[in-house]
């Protein structure tokens, strides 16, 4: 606090007074003007109070910290508010960062590679596009997935509910930019086929329920996810590839034919079905 | 919390194993519990976080007995219920920078189960008041120091005032102040397990110590009996003797000798880490 | 019993070291600040308003602005004035909310350049300026209570007090001619 200007201090009868009301308004004013810039003299009032003013202060104090006392605001801290399973889903913001990253990486690939070598850029769509969903369960596995990484799995909450919700409020934020990828894709690349449109989502829902199963078992959901990658990556080039020319027509045919289809959805829900069952697992986990 | 139950022993393993590849982490080990501080004391890599993490029913054991507050953790059902009576504080805990120490505290508390915000928001402020962290409860963790995220860490376990408590490391980067602070915290819960790799933490907050090599107990009793395992072998000395096992320089000048002594030589009352180098030679000969 | 980790006595931080810590998040500096200023606040704006309840909901909302908001101290002139400033606001929009939105576009607030006489008026609390002020009927003091002392505008001392904004610039000129003449 600067040196006063002037030497006038508002004494503790003063300050009883003005705090009674029985100041005249003049003195108050004065009062008043005084304390904005005099931290003794506000000391003083606050002793002039006494214990009442003390206990009003103490009380007021919890009113204020009953308001701040609360999970931080933001998105996060606004869903949270809700449902217990609602805020174990989405609690990670690095996770729907990662998966929002991965799908924007999933449009990116095709729509390069179409820029560079045209018809490729179908095909790249074709390798990538069922691999998306599978990323988002395999995220939630991950111990980073959890705001409160190991402890969490000592919690009574720790099980197969957590990590579906997870993934499922990964793949429900990714879905709409997804959808807008396609979109991009078929306006500026080249015409997608309303059939490949629709037919990589029963083989996307499948690879994403073996994942999930993977996580009821010994194997790292993580690993499960690179080695599908992989084997898929090849097994699409391969097909694609007719004497040393890109056809993706031809595997198109193979992903969209009914044979195909119902193999999948028997898949994804196999694998679903079987993950249930051995939920416990998720809950106990056998790896570290 | 209630305690339900009332069986005498709240912790009770029996030949634990835990192999990892061709490596035993742990290898049968005992143990029991029923109230109060014990310590499990070892190495880095004698296989103590690998058996807390089986205590905290966060690993499977591969072999052996466990009963936690007398249920089953093998039991889906069972092992939910442990967990509701359970805290536990991982080794270098990964927390989400970006969450506030009451945000994390309090998601814990939701997957804890305990739905009511407003005694939330209550044992949430107490548990990290009792740290000694409410001043910057509302700082984002990436903010905190190091002994700071592990106070916010020690909170979550400690939040809902569980029973059993299972802490890997709990010292690990906390100051003297708040160590000694650390002993009124534990006395909160009926029985806490709690590993280091620090001798005079034992000392300091145990009342039972285990110690462990290479995935096997190797003393069980009290740390003054633990001490008591070098009565009679350790002897202070102006200057080196070479006959000794060990011999080390103290803070006051004197050369301390562990081993057999010899004629006439100066006994003094072993300490606990007499006792627990005399017994990493036995196990390491 | 709290856990000081700091060694710096509590009392020496001043208020703005206090702004600082609460702009990173700490809770006890904000404690400290509103052990410091809830008295005299909750005072002051009692003087302004008789229901305590109300009273109670400005100081609270004052508080939080300060725990929400602490960039909004420009590091320039006391901490306690830019804590009325924000309470009497508050009690403001608290009595008499803001209707239209036109009024809302409207309320474009230019800088407050304190005159001569509320230079003064500012400056010295007591002796002359607190009889020259007696002298003034209720109604100027009132205005230059709201004006200088509380640092509203003539559009927002016209909405407290209920009356129109020409209304405030006349009292206010008349206000300054007589403490003029009683100061010179």
């Amino acid at each position: 606090m600067s040196t006063e200007r002037t030497e006038w201090h508002a004494g503790a009868q003063e300050l009883a007074g003005y705090l009674s009301g029985r100041a005249p308004r003049a003195q108050a004013a004065s009062v008043e003007a005084h304390l904005l810039g005099c931290a003794d003299c506000r000391a003083l009032l606050a002793r002039v109070t006494g214990e009442t003013g003390d206990t009003a202060r103490e009380a007021a104090w919890e009113r204020l910290a009953d308001t701040i006392d609360r999970p931080s605001a933001g998105l996060v801290g606004r869903l949270s508010r809700g449902h217990l399973l609602v805020r174990s889903s989405v609690a990670t913001p690095a996770m729907v960062q990662a998966a929002l990253a991965s799908t924007v990486l999933v449009g990116l690939v095709p729509l390069l590679t179409a820029l560079a070598v045209g018809d490729a850029g179908l095909v790249a769509l074709l390798v990538l596009a069922p691999l998306a969903p599978m990323a988002a369960v395999a995220l939630a596995f991950r111990e980073g997935a959890d705001p409160a990484g190991e402890i969490s799995l000592a919690t009574a909450s720790a099980g197969l509910k957590v990590v579906a919700l997870r993934a499922l409020a990964v793949s429900l934020v990714a879905l709409p930019l997804a959808v807008a990828v396609l979109l991009a894709v078929d306006t500026w690349v080249e015409p997608v086929p309303m059939r490949l449109g629709a037919a990589w989502c029963l083989p996307g829902l499948a690879l994403a329920a073996v994942v999930l199963l993977a996580g009821t078992t010994r194997l790292d959901p993580m690993r499960v996810a690179l080695a599908i990658s992989g084997t898929w990556a090849v097994a699409v080039l391969s097909l694609v590839t007719v004497r040393r020319s890109l056809r993706p027509e031809v595997f198109i045919d193979v992903l969209a034919s009914p044979q195909m289809q119902a193999v999948a959805l028997a898949v994804a829900l196999g694998a679903l079905v079987l993950t249930v069952a051995r939920r416990d697992a998720i809950a106990y986990r056998r790896i570290a | 919390m209630t305690a339900t139950t009332t069986t005498g022993s709240l912790i009770e393993a029996t030949d634990l194993a835990k192999s990892f590849g061709r490596s035993r982490a742990v290898d049968g080990v005992s143990l029991a519990a029923a109230g109060g501080v014990i310590g499990l004391l070892g190495p880095n890599g004698a296989g103590k976080t690998t058996l807390l993490r089986m205590l905290a029913t966060v690993l499977a054991p591969d072999a052996g007995d466990l009963r936690l507050l007398g249920l089953d953790p093998a039991r889906s059902a069972e092992r939910v219920e442990i967990r509701r009576r359970l805290g536990y504080l991982p080794q270098s805990p990964a927390l989400y920078p970006g969450f506030t120490a009451y945000d994390l505290v309090d998601y814990v508390a939701v997957l804890k189960e305990h739905t009511d915000r407003d005694w939330r928001r209550h044992e949430v402020r107490r548990v990290l008041e009792s740290v000694g962290l409410q001043d910057v409860m509302h700082r984002k963790i990436r903010g905190l120091s190091g002994g700071m995220k592990q106070r916010v860490a020690l909170a979550a376990a400690l939040v809902g005032s569980p029973e059993l408590l299972v802490l890997d490391e709990p010292a690990n980067g906390l100051d003297p102040d708040q160590r000694l602070r650390l002993r009124s915290l534990l006395s909160q819960s009926r029985t806490v397990l709690m590993s280091t790799h620090n001798i005079s933490e034992v000392g300091a907050l145990c009342q039972r110590v285990y110690v462990m090599f290479a995935g096997r107990v190797h003393f069980a009793g009290t740390p003054a009996e633990l001490a008591g395992l070098a009565a009679g072998r350790v002897w202070e000395d102006e200057r080196q003797d070479p006959q000794a096992v060990r011999s080390w320089l103290t803070a006051t000048g004197t050369y301390r000798h562990l081993g057999d002594p010899p004629a006439g030589a100066q006994g003094v009352d072993p300490t606990l880490d007499d006792g627990y180098l005399m017994l990493a030679r036995r196990a390491h000969p | 019993m709290e856990q000081r980790s700091v060694t710096v006595d509590q009392e020496q931080r001043s208020d703005r070291d206090l702004i600082a810590e609460i702009a990173a998040g700490d809770r006890g500096a904000l404690h400290e600040l509103f052990t410091r200023h809830q008295p005299w606040l909750a005072a002051r704006v009692r003087h302004r308003c008789s229901d305590p309840e109300i009273v109670a909901e400005v100081v609270n909302d004052t508080f939080l602005v300060v725990w929400e908001k602490p960039g909004k101290y420009h590091g320039d002139g006391e901490v306690a004035a830019w804590l009325w400033g924000i309470a009497i606001r508050t009690l403001l929009h608290r009595l008499r909310p803001r209707k239209s939105v036109f009024e809302r576009l409207v309320q474009i607030r230019p800088e407050h350049v304190p005159s001569a006489e509320e230079a003064v008026l500012l400056g010295v609390e007591h002796g002359d300026v607190g009889l020259a002020l007696q002298r003034l009927s209720p109604e100027l003091l009132a205005v230059v209570q709201a004006t200088v002392l509380d640092g509203l505008s003539t559009r927002e001392a016209a909405a407290l007090l209920g009356i129109p904004s020409g209304t405030v610039k006349s009292r206010m000129s008349r206000a300054r001619l007589e403490l003029r003449e009683a100061l010179l």
